[in-house]
């Protein structure tokens, strides 16, 4: 597999989101090509530090009363 | 209720102020509410309302709100993918990855806000809410290549902006930039749609060319 077509599907490797018939020839082609294994490696990098370093703000107690309050739920 | 706190968290990050983003949440609920028949029982409820907060989202505050014009995305667009069409980065290095951490814990919130609100939208329901491709897909009614397509571009943005952050706070060097190389294509490709697998298995350790 050309470095060209890896790179369209590293996206699919990233994701951990992937067939197994892409999977294979795609994991090939990192273990020997580092030019590839870098690029697949920085946009791992951004999705883990998305997954890990945005803090997750939890909705006000006054939002979760007035919507309970609203659709009658008590 | 169910899915309030990631509805919440979604809408803040969307409407860019709380008070906007409780209106988004409270009318997302009340919309569910009266529209409960139309949702069909045993398919994905999560799903089915941040479809609707993305609808009320587009529809009532969207336009409202300071965003750039389509042209100004279709313009930040085409300087990164002439950027990127002149090659690609080459080797990570520590100090690289140290300042990007970094440059996230103090301004991801900042870099989200800057990102066109397609590849926002794309972004925070795949990376930060942890929907699949197919979710995504079904949130946005848009295709899952264009799913893919956006998020490339979104954590690419993403990137960019984080690194100029860390160098205009001197955390990287002016001059380090990370390396580029030759001929990488690094558009993400709606042709890759078809084969696209729908779910997404979860974040596992990274690990260069592991199998399995």
């Amino acid at each position: 597999m050309s470095c060209k077509r890896i790179q369209r599907t590293i996206f699919l490797w990233v994701d951990r989101d992937r067939e197994e018939r892409l999977r294979a020839p795609l994991e090939e082609h990192l273990e020997r090509c580092p030019h590839c294994r870098d690029r697949a490696l920085r946009v791992e990098r951004i999705v883990v530090l998305l997954r890990t370093r945005c803090a997750r703000r939890p909705a006000p107690d006054a939002l979760h009363e007035r919507i309970r309050s609203l659709l009658g739920i008590e | 209720m169910p899915y309030l706190d990631a509805l919440y968290n979604t809408a803040y990050r969307l409407a860019r102020n709380a008070e906007d983003a409780e209106d988004l949440v409270q009318e997302t609920f009340l919309k569910g509410y009266r529209s409960y028949a139309q949702f069909t029982p045993g398919t994905n409820l999560k799903a089915w309302l941040f479809k609707i907060l993305k609808n009320t989202f587009i529809n009532e505050y969207r336009k409202r709100q300071a965003a750039p014009a389509e042209s100004d995305f279709a313009a930040i667009e085409e300087s990164f993918e002439s950027e990127i069409a002149e090659g690609a980065t080459g080797q990570i290095k520590n100090p690289e990855e140290e300042a990007l951490e970094r440059a996230f814990d103090e301004n991801v919130q900042r870099a989200l806000d800057a990102l066109p609100p397609d590849y926002r939208m794309a972004v925070l329901l795949a990376d930060i809410e942890g929907f699949s491709y197919r979710e995504v897909a079904e949130i946005l009614e848009i295709p899952v290549g264009t799913v893919m397509s956006r998020l490339y571009r979104g954590r690419k943005l993403l990137e960019e902006t984080m690194l100029r952050y860390a160098r205009s706070r001197g955390y990287l060097r002016p001059n380090e930039q990370p390396a580029r190389r030759r001929g990488e294509d690094d558009s993400a490709s709606e042709r890759a749609s078809g084969s696209a697998p729908g779910k997404r298995a979860g974040g596992g350790e990274f690990r260069p060319g592991a199998r399995g």
